[in-house]
């Protein structure tokens, strides 16, 4: 028999145990990053930021006016602090996590233009991952003279940014 | 030899090519078989909780479970799990379909009445956790969990199942809610004037198809709930007489729960030389007590008649849908999944 071209039984077993090692090798080295960890955490704090919105927009009887109503037209912005703090920040274990938030207002005014007013704002912004949540809400009762006057009668967008810290 | 019986060495299979084809046929199942191995990597763990955790969640915040029928009074809250047991199909505590975020208190007590004993199954509560795992985690790996709430400012606090341990990466969701109370009906007594009797007027078909400018949040809701009728401001000596219903006979107050509670007992074993001097008398008509049977036959206003031995009130009667209000408390809900 011509032996010319032919491979070398002991040259093949070599050649394929290489060519294997390497495969074992490729394969159990990759790993694929996912970055989808990320969104998640923005998932759960834009859920939680809304949540407290709602809570605090849903009036506690019938007819009356809701506390995210009342603190905004009373412009009592601490005690809207502390009821929203303990919303998105309490645990049940009685830890508290560690979320900040600022609060703009959105309103209409009689010309038609879109003006925000700084409602809470109390601790500065250093570009951290922060969502943005937003609640309709209709501001009414305003004294004549108060500082938020301009809201009265008014459907405004709460808009908060929330991050944590 | 003749060379027509010769075998022919013709496009015969060479020892080397048998030897390379094997070498790359243990190769090839060599590969296919860690290939799975290298799909592993795509899975990340913390990820799958988190979603498992964000589906419990919202579960528990924004469905009411199943069954839920209000047409037909049936929800899951009021199945007796001793023999009803596999008609639960999917539990949640929100207190409609369109109310996400606003949690019923009665259906937190029947969620959070669990036993990880073996009897479970002969009592009115969950088996932790197969119950849970089979009507509300769902999937095919079996999870652990832990569910806890509690209410921001009494810090009551209700727990399902065990921490998670030490080190263990869990997926996890939080939760702010509402919880609505049963519904209170505070009625101050008036010592002297005419009538000896505290009437409440209750009109069946408004509890039963509320007025639509309330608030699903906002609705007495006699059927899922209990409803708890308060009377305060007895200044001298005071004993409840009876409590019945009008028109007479219409609906029957039983020694078994569901029932009518005094202050915390059931009427028919109220002691009534109790003197209420100076004390609340809590009436709590409790969830499950109207139901579809009894409301059949009863006309369409309905009057719960408190007698005294002396004068509490003017005598003329209350529309319960106008004093009774359930409360509503803001609590935080946590799920772990691990």
């Amino acid at each position: 028999m011509n032996d010319s071209g032919q491979l070398y039984t002991i040259e093949g077993v070599a050649a394929a145990i290489m060519m294997v090692i390497t495969a074992y090798m490729v394969i159990s080295s990759a790993s694929i990053f996912t970055p989808q960890e990320k969104h998640v955490a923005q998932m759960q704090l834009e859920q939680l930021g809304h949540d407290a919105l709602v809570v605090m927009d849903t009036p506690g009887e019938n007819g009356v006016q809701s506390n995210l109503s009342k603190f905004i037209a009373s412009d009592e912005e601490e005690d809207f602090n502390q009821t929203y703090y303990k919303l998105v920040n309490q645990r049940t274990d009685g830890t508290f996590d560690t979320l900040k938030y600022n609060v703009t207002i959105y309103y209409q005014t009689d010309t038609g233009d879109i003006e925000p007013i700084d409602f809470f704002k109390k601790w500065d912004y250093h570009r951290e991952n922060a969502v943005k949540v937003t609640q309709w809400s209709y501001i009414t009762d305003i004294q004549v003279g108060e500082s938020t006057e301009v809201l009265n009668d008014k459907v405004v967008l709460v808009e908060v940014l929330l991050w944590r810290d | 030899m003749n060379d027509k019986w010769r075998l022919s060495e013709d496009a015969q299979l060479s020892i080397d090519f048998i030897i390379g084809f094997t070498i790359f046929m243990i190769a090839f199942i060599f590969v296919a078989t860690m290939m799975s191995g290298l799909l592993v990597n795509l899975q990340s763990q913390t990820i799958d909780y988190d979603a498992v955790a964000y589906r419990t969640g919202v579960m528990l915040a924004e469905d009411p479970g199943n069954p839920y029928d209000p047409d037909n009074i049936v929800y899951w809250n009021l199945l007796d799990l001793t023999t009803h047991r596999d008609e639960v199909e999917r539990l949640g505590l929100s207190i409609g379909r369109n109310s996400p975020a606003i949690l019923q208190q009665a259906k937190i007590e029947k969620f959070f009445s669990w036993s990880s004993s073996l009897s479970c199954e002969a009592n009115d509560e969950f088996c932790f956790p197969a119950d849970y795992r089979q009507k509300l985690i769902f999937g095919d790996y079996p999870y652990n969990f832990h569910i806890t709430l509690e209410e921001i400012e009494s810090g009551r606090p209700w727990s399902l199942g065990a921490e998670p341990p030490n080190n263990r990466p869990y997926g996890y969701t939080r939760r702010a809610v509402l919880i609505k109370k049963p519904s209170v009906a505070p009625i101050d007594a008036i010592p002297d004037d005419t009538g000896v009797g505290i009437n409440i007027t209750m009109n069946i078909y408004d509890l039963v198809y509320p007025p639509t400018d309330i608030k699903p949040a906002h609705q007495v809701d006699i059927f899922q709930e209990d409803l708890i009728i308060n009377v305060t401001g007895f200044t001298k000596d005071t004993h409840l007489q009876s409590i019945s219903w009008f028109p007479s006979g219409s609906l029957d107050i039983p020694t078994e729960s569901p029932t009518i509670l005094v202050n915390e007992v059931p009427y028919q074993e109220y002691e009534k030389t109790m003197n209420l001097n100076n004390k609340n008398l809590e009436i709590r008509i409790e969830q499950g007590y109207f139901n579809r049977e009894k409301l059949a036959g009863l006309p369409a206003i309905i009057e719960l008649r408190l007698m005294f031995d002396v004068t509490v009130s003017d005598g003329n009667p209350l529309v319960l849908e106008n004093i009774a209000n359930p409360p509503l408390v803001p609590a935080v809900l946590e799920v772990k999944v691990w």
